[in-house]
């Protein structure tokens, strides 16, 4: 199938023009809160938004 | 080139000697998934990476995941210095110290020696990256079973520091390998690769 061929091809599906289907993306991070340098050593890391601690005990 | 610096990255807080425990941890000190993996892993990558990005956040990590080594190392000498043998032995230690004694050794929780076949190096950047990104997950889900086979206060606190970083290191991979992949479209490779 040539690549024309493959662009008249209308899925029903509303894909993200951006996205590629079989690609693996992860949004880049934009830099905004920081915690005080103490507290970052104490979580491991210095971004708020990165802050996922273990919280679930596993059975 | 590397400088050393003589502190470790996270403090080591034991309560006491925990030879179980000890024996735990040797999953990320010499396993498959471990920091010792992460740190040779991601070193050993760098060269055939594309973009300047790329090899400085592979230099960057792999050097972290070797501080990373270096205080599990501390957690296990802590976890096991001064015990008796016999104490060994009955913790299932009795194996290490015959061929070991008291020394550390890169092994996995279960005895098997680490090994590079635990790790995987390939010029081509998006098969490399997302092994990265699987390594960081794996990692962290090894840190979430030990953390919930320790009941020292100290251990948790060091290993959710730990894992935290898997979990920055995997938001660092995945910038990358937006910007390989931006890079690689606009670089047409001779061998004719579509990405």
């Amino acid at each position: 199938m040539t690549e024309e061929e493959m662009e008249k091809i209308e899925f029903d599906i509303d894909y993200h023009p951006e996205y590629r289907l079989a690609q693996a993306y992860i949004p880049f991070q934009i830099y905004e809160e920081h915690y005080e340098p103490q507290e970052a050593l104490k979580k491991g890391t210095l971004f708020p938004e990165l802050y996922h601690p273990y919280r679930q005990e596993k059975y | 080139m590397w400088s050393y610096e003589k502190i470790l990255q996270y403090p080591v807080k034991v309560k006491k000697n925990d030879l179980e425990m000890a024996k735990y941890l040797y999953a990320q000190y010499g396993g498959p998934d471990s920091e010792l993996s992460a740190g040779i892993r991601y070193l050993t990558q760098r060269y055939t990476i594309p973009t300047d990005e790329a090899k400085a956040t592979l230099t960057n990590i792999g050097t972290e995941e070797l501080a990373h080594w270096e205080v599990l190392g501390a957690l296990i000498y802590k976890l096991t210095e001064g015990v008796p043998v016999q104490e060994l032995r009955k913790a299932g230690l009795g194996a290490h110290y015959a061929e070991h004694g008291r020394a550390l050794y890169p092994h996995d929780a279960a005895g098997v020696p680490w090994t590079a076949a635990f790790i995987q190096s390939h010029e081509d950047p998006i098969a490399t990256l997302h092994e990265n990104l699987a390594a960081e997950e794996k990692a962290r889900a090894t840190y979430e079973n030990l953390i919930n086979l320790s009941n020292d206060p100290g251990i948790i606190d060091t290993l959710s520091f730990l894992r935290q970083r898997e979990v920055v290191h995997f938001q660092r991979f995945g910038e990358t390998l937006d910007i390989v992949r931006d890079y690689l479209k606009d670089h047409e490779y001779k061998n004719g690769k579509c990405y």
